[in-house]
Order: C-alpha cells, then sequence, then structure tokens
C-alpha cells in the first residue's frame, strides 16, 4: 500500500487489521466446526462399543451427558469467539514481518512455538481452555498435528504501509517488489499519470465523490492479483472515511447516522388462503411452489432421452436386420407399438429412479448433524392435491389421442384395401 | 395381438435394461445432483486460506 497523501494512513491500518481479523475469525469457525463433526463422530461409535460392552441402557446414559457436556463446550467456544471479535487487532509493522515466509498453513498448525506471537496472544484464555477441552474428547486423528496442535492460526497478510515520501522497500521483503521510488517512475512513464505533488488533504472537499473515482498518489500494489479482499476492505474503509468527512461537515453525527442506517424492514410472507395461525410461507410451501418447475424440466429431459433411446433403438435394429427375423412373425403395427412400450417402460423407470433419488436425497440432506431422525423433508412434504394429478388425465387428453388412432386407423384400413 | 405387442415390450425392456448406458443414465442424474449440492460446501469446508508469496 502506497499512500503519499498520507492523509489515510490510520484508515488503511485499520482496513488491513480488520481483513486480518476476518481470516482469523473464519478460520477458527472452520477449525472449530471440524473438531465437533470429529467428537459427534467417534461420539456414535463410541456409544456403539459401550453397549455392547455393558448393555444399551447405561451406555445411552453416558452419551447423553457426554452430549450435554460438548453443547455446553461449544457455547463457551461461542463466547470466547465473541471476545476475539472485540479484541482490536494488532497490526504488524513490516520490521516485525518474519524472514522465513510462506510455510504451510498446516505445519503451522503443528508448530505451537514458531507461531505468530502477537496473534497468540489476542485470543483470550477461555477459548484456548475451550479449544483444549474440546481437542481432548475428539480422536487425535481428526486435530490437526495431534495433541499439541494449538488453535489454529492462520498466516498474516503482510503489508506495508508507505507514508509521505516513498522511502524505499527493505530488500527480502515479503512482496518483493523493486524499491518503490523505482517503480513509480515507471508508474508515471506509462500512465502518464499527474504527479501527485500536492497531496489531497480532504479529497472531497466535504462533499463527497462520484462513484469510482480514483485518488491520486493513493495506490494498491500486489502480488496476488485474484484475491481482492484486502483491497475491497482498503476502498470499502477509505471511502467510509472520505463520507464521514462529508456528513461531519453537513454537522450529521455519526452515531445519527448509524441508528438511521440501521433502519431495515422486513417483511414475512404470508398466505390468505391457509388456517389462521399458520398463515405463514414455510419451506414446504416454498417447494410446492416450485415442484412443477421441477417437473417440466424433469418432463424435458425425459422425452429427449427416451425419444433418442428409441430412435437409436429402432435404427440400430434395421441395420442389424434384426428387424427382419422379427417381422416374420410379428406384425409391423404390433412390432412397432411394442417397441413403444418397452421403451416407454425403460423411460418411466429411469425417471422413477431419478425421482426416488432425489427424493432420498433430500431426506439425507435435511437430516440435522447429531440426530438420527429426520426433522423436515420429504415426508413432511405433502404431494400437491390430487385434483392436480386428475388434470394430468383429462378427459381432453383421450379425445385427442382418440382422434389420432382413428387417423392412423383409417390409413391402415385403406392400404389394406388396396392392397386386397 | 395385444400378446404380441406385449411380448415384443418385454423384449425391448430386458434388451434395453442390459445396456450399460441405460444403468448409467440412471446413475448419472442423482450423482449429478449431489454432487452440484454438496460439492460447494465440501469446498468451503476445505478452502485453504490463501497462501504468501515471498
Amino acid at each position: 500500500m502506497s499512500d503519499k497523501s498520507g492523509r489515510f494512513e490510520k484508515v488503511i491500518d485499520r482496513a488491513v487489521a480488520a481483513d486480518y481479523q476476518r481470516e482469523e475469525n473464519e478460520a477458527i469457525k472452520i477449525h472449530d466446526a471440524r473438531i465437533l463433526t470429529a467428537y459427534e463422530e467417534s461420539a456414535g461409535s463410541q456409544e456403539k462399543a459401550l453397549a455392547k460392552a455393558i448393555g444399551a441402557e447405561p451406555a445411552r446414559a453416558i452419551a447423553a451427558e457426554l452430549k450435554s457436556a460438548s453443547e455446553k463446550l461449544a457455547q463457551q467456544s461461542a463466547a470466547a469467539k465473541m471476545g476475539i471479535r472485540s479484541t482490536r487487532p494488532t497490526t504488524r509493522s513490516p520490521s516485525s514481518a518474519p524472514r522465513s515466509g510462506a510455510r504451510r498453513w498446516r505445519s503451522r498448525c503443528a508448530s505451537s512455538s514458531r507461531g505468530s506471537r502477537a496473534s497468540r496472544s489476542s485470543i483470550p484464555k477461555t477459548k484456548k481452555k475451550a479449544l483444549a477441552e474440546i481437542d481432548k474428547w475428539a480422536k487425535p486423528a481428526f486435530v490437526e498435528g495431534g495433541k499439541k496442535a494449538g488453535p489454529y492460526v492462520p498466516p498474516r497478510r503482510r503489508s506495508k504501509h508507505v507514508t509521505g515520501a516513498p522511502q524505499g522497500f527493505r530488500s527480502g521483503h515479503a512482496l518483493d517488489l523493486p524499491p518503490l521510488s523505482e517503480r513509480r517512475e515507471e508508474d508515471r512513464g506509462r500512465r502518464q499519470s499527474p504527479p501527485s505533488s500536492s497531496p489531497h488533504r480532504d479529497p472531497g472537499g466535504g462533499r463527497g465523490l462520484e462513484r469510482g473515482t480514483r485518488l491520486a498518489g493513493i495506490d494498491y500494489w500486489c502480488t496476488n492479483l485474484t484475491d481482492n479482499g484486502l483491497k475491497d476492505m482498503v476502498e470499502e474503509s477509505i471511502t467510509n472515511d472520505i463520507k464521514q468527512a462529508a456528513y461531519e461537515k453537513r454537522s450529521v453525527s455519526k452515531a445519527d447516522l448509524d441508528l438511521i442506517q440501521k433502519t431495515e424492514v422486513a417483511l414475512k410472507g404470508k398466505d390468505p388462503k391457509k388456517a389462521e395461525g399458520e398463515e405463514e410461507v414455510k419451506r414446504e410451501d416454498t417447494m410446492r411452489q416450485w415442484a412443477p418447475v421441477a417437473a417440466v424440466y424433469l418432463l424435458w429431459v425425459a422425452i429427449f432421452t427416451v425419444a433418442q433411446m428409441l430412435l437409436n433403438n429402432t435404427t440400430e435394429e434395421k441395420t442389424n436386420r434384426v428387424i427382419e427375423v422379427l417381422l416374420s412373425s410379428v406384425t409391423p403395427t404390433e412390432l412397432m407399438f411394442g417397441k413403444l412400450v418397452g421403451i416407454a417402460g425403460v423411460g418411466l423407470t429411469m425417471v422413477g429412479a431419478w425421482i426416488g433419488s432425489f427424493l432420498l436425497l433430500l431426506n439425507l440432506c435435511e437430516r440435522p448433524r447429531g440426530t438420527s431422525r429426520p426433522r423436515a423433508g420429504w415426508r413432511r412434504w405433502r404431494p400437491p392435491a390430487a385434483g392436480r394429478l386428475r388434470r394430468l388425465f383429462h378427459p381432453r387428453l383421450f379425445v385427442v389421442c382418440g382422434v389420432f388412432l382413428a387417423i392412423r386407423e383409417h390409413g391402415e384400413l385403406r392400404s389394406r384395401r388396396r392392397r386386397t | 395381438m395385444l400378446r404380441y405387442v406385449w411380448l415384443v415390450a418385454t423384449r425391448e425392456y430386458a434388451e434395453n435394461a442390459k445396456t450399460k448406458g441405460f444403468w448409467i443414465g440412471i446413475l448419472i442424474f442423482p450423482l449429478l445432483l449431489m454432487v452440484s449440492m454438496k460439492l460447494p460446501k465440501f469446498l468451503e469446508e476445505k478452502a485453504l486460506p490463501p497462501a504468501t508469496t515471498q
């Protein structure tokens, strides 16, 4: 990060710190979830083994006890997480950046002594304790690095914040850029950007800036072009700062503004057709709403697949001369009808298998973790009313089919008459 | 006539059910569905933090 204006030093620092904090929180969350899952899995198998050894009843009691204890631990760790969030993150100054460079995160987990001290100290003691407790419960195989594994500490972002005139990078820096002065010359030649001789003290002039405005003198240099997290954070931070300046100029206090910005209206969908007390639109209703769409899509896929199958089948037998053998014992009409019915059966089997597997999958996915009984899913979802199914076999359909059959029979009769 | 139709139909069904394509067709749809449902979640859990470049 290079900021020639020197105005946004604190703002950028805050953004970098916040981005780092966000990453750390994410990592800790994932770590916790993994350990809890591992614990649950191991608890299930342990309960079975216990039941075998001492009978089902005491084993269940022990399992329940263990479960309540683990829930308590989860609450503790959640509380600890809140504690982390509220602590002010410490940013690393460039001079204390480690020389060793990138290490794989796994080794970082395993090595407790080489982990970064600053971030370790930002984890409160309760959190450490909770994690240690969970570590004891989980199988060692699931915890990275075995018993010695401390809480997962992600690699830090290296950032260098240059204020004022460029002083040049220390060689061997993590970003490994050429000295800033050289880059600056290069850049100026490339883009013909105006020299930022007059640093912007108040870029918006307290009026705010237009969307997408570039500030002269502030650049974001990075080697990883795909990772926009930090850049977005810095952008947001600077934007907020400029906004705040504009608000202050209009003598709107930040507290008032925050209060106003918090306004959010939420509407709950309700169905007037439903009975009183349960008008709220639930998940099943949404599913019922979307079921026809899925059915249409399924029909489309099925028609294309089955038609293709029928065509392939017919042409294959024609080229094989199998059809001639068959035609010696059945009439063409019978053969074609038989083919239609057979392939229709195949298609129906396929679609039936798809629907069945979909329902099964839905049932499996809906099952909440740690319980054996499905709480929600297709069992609670009732199919649409029978009336809608009856509409599928509407009399009109039979009339149309009859007309087609009549036309066909008529043609057949005529051709037979011609033959005789 | 119906008897022959039925015979041809059962033969067709059996012939089709024997083919590889039929079973692949049956299996691939739920597999795709499951992968599309589970993969994002799985990747999210497996995600490594961005490696720092030296």
